[in-house]
């Protein structure tokens, strides 16, 4: 079974638990946008996973939601992601996968950046990107999330 | 007086008002709404707001983040009640174990009433009532008619075993509506079938509604969003729910 989400809606505003936004560049701030709040607290992780959707492309749909839906607070940091990851590889497809291995008891959930820069230079904006990025939350996502780029 | 279940399907319950100011947005609002609230809203959190904006261009879809002013949750000590504030925007939250109509209610107009003395507002803009239920289901294949009275009809030729649906009907009350959703969700456990019923009787006209009628309005409301729901389901589904005596889930 798939999940239906419950908002369809392109332009949207949400509201997440970080602080971490304060980095995101002014020029956005006069965007014209029709306004939608999700004010109800079980609905909302729920809108968050709508909008990621629309972001990244899911490699394991079901598996990806029921573990987004365990780790909430992930959900903020993969809002926020396609922002930095943007100023350093340019607009690129980004997928999920969730990697698991239920004899461990273990899931990690991968951001994969698709590039088509060679890959020494995918390498060297890989790390641009803890740096500016990655480092702020690596203690806050644990094992539970990380990142890496593949060539598309 | 509706009916009433041992086991209602009932998850969260909440009252959206949102607002024409007299005056933009002042962010001390927060801060002065919790002196007077924090008796029954002791824990406070806030979450900084991005606004999404996807948008066609030359170079295809491009997708934006904006920030927006943030917004403020009070919560009780236990976690099942909740205020949220945002500009222009007041809602007030009950998660399960929802207690009753007659519980719930004053709470809203209370804390409505906290917000307009302080930040005065010119008028609503916007009022919704809004009962979000979860039904579970053992089963990943099951009738929906057997349960539901309200639900997609697929026309034959097609399956008929819907993986997901998200069916939504907007009922016209006059000037007012009822916002009626029904839709598969992720289930907590992946061998079972979760659907919502979230129903949302909604007043969106700028200033139909006086600061002083809205306890009149909530009634109303309220009246209309627990007709619905039984209105929605079939007996087989109250079944699940145990029902006693005579009032019912969202009551």
């Amino acid at each position: 079974m798939q999940t239906a989400l419950i908002n369809d809606n392109y332009n949207l505003i949400t509201y997440i638990t970080d602080n971490d936004f304060s980095l995101i560049d002014q020029e956005y701030k006069h965007q014209q946008m029709k306004q939608i709040v999700e004010t109800s607290i079980y609905l909302f992780p729920y809108q968050l996973i709508d909008i990621l959707e629309k972001r990244y492309i899911f490699e394991n749909t079901q598996e990806i939601i029921s573990f987004l839906l365990l780790n909430k607070d992930l959900l903020n940091v993969l809002l926020e992601a396609p922002y930095y990851i943007e100023r350093v590889f340019g607009r690129v497809p980004l997928y999920l996968e969730l990697h698991s291995d239920p004899e461990e008891n273990w899931d990690e959930l991968f951001i994969v950046i698709k590039t088509t820069l060679p890959a020494e230079e995918a390498v060297k904006r890989e790390v641009q990107l803890f740096d500016l990025w990655f480092s702020n939350v690596i203690q806050k996502v644990g094992n539970r999330l990380n990142y890496t780029e593949e060539p598309l | 007086m509706g009916r009433k279940y041992n086991n209602p399907p009932l998850i969260e319950a909440l009252c959206e008002f949102q607002f024409i100011p007299a005056e933009p947005y002042d962010l001390t609002i927060p801060g002065l709404f919790y002196t007077r609230v924090r008796k029954d809203f002791p824990e406070k959190q806030e979450q900084s707001g991005i606004g999404f904006t996807v948008q066609g261009s030359d170079k295809g879809i491009e997708q934006k983040i904006t920030p927006i002013p943030s917004r403020v949750q009070f919560l009780s000590k236990d976690k099942t009640k909740l205020v949220q504030l945002a500009p222009d925007l007041l809602a007030i939250n009950c998660l399960k174990p929802y207690p009753s109509w007659e519980e719930f209610k004053p709470i809203i107009v209370k804390n409505m009433d906290i917000y307009r003395e302080i930040a005065k507002p010119k008028g609503f803009r916007r009022i919704g009532l809004r009962y979000i239920n979860v039904f579970e289901f053992d089963s990943l294949n099951i009738e929906l008619k057997d349960y539901f009275c309200y639900y997609p009809l697929v026309p034959r030729g097609f399956p008929n075993q819907l993986d997901a649906f998200l069916c939504r009907t907007e009922l016209p009350y006059q000037e007012e509506r009822l916002i009626l959703t029904l839709a598969t969700i992720m289930p907590e456990n992946p061998n079972q079938l979760s659907i919502t019923l979230d129903l949302d009787y909604v007043m969106n006209i700028p200033e139909r509604i006086y600061f002083n009628d809205v306890s009149e309005w909530l009634d109303k409301a309220h009246e209309r969003v627990e007709n619905a729901f039984e209105a929605c389901i079939t007996d087989k589904l109250r079944k699940k729910f145990e029902e006693v005596g005579n009032a019912n889930s969202i009551n």
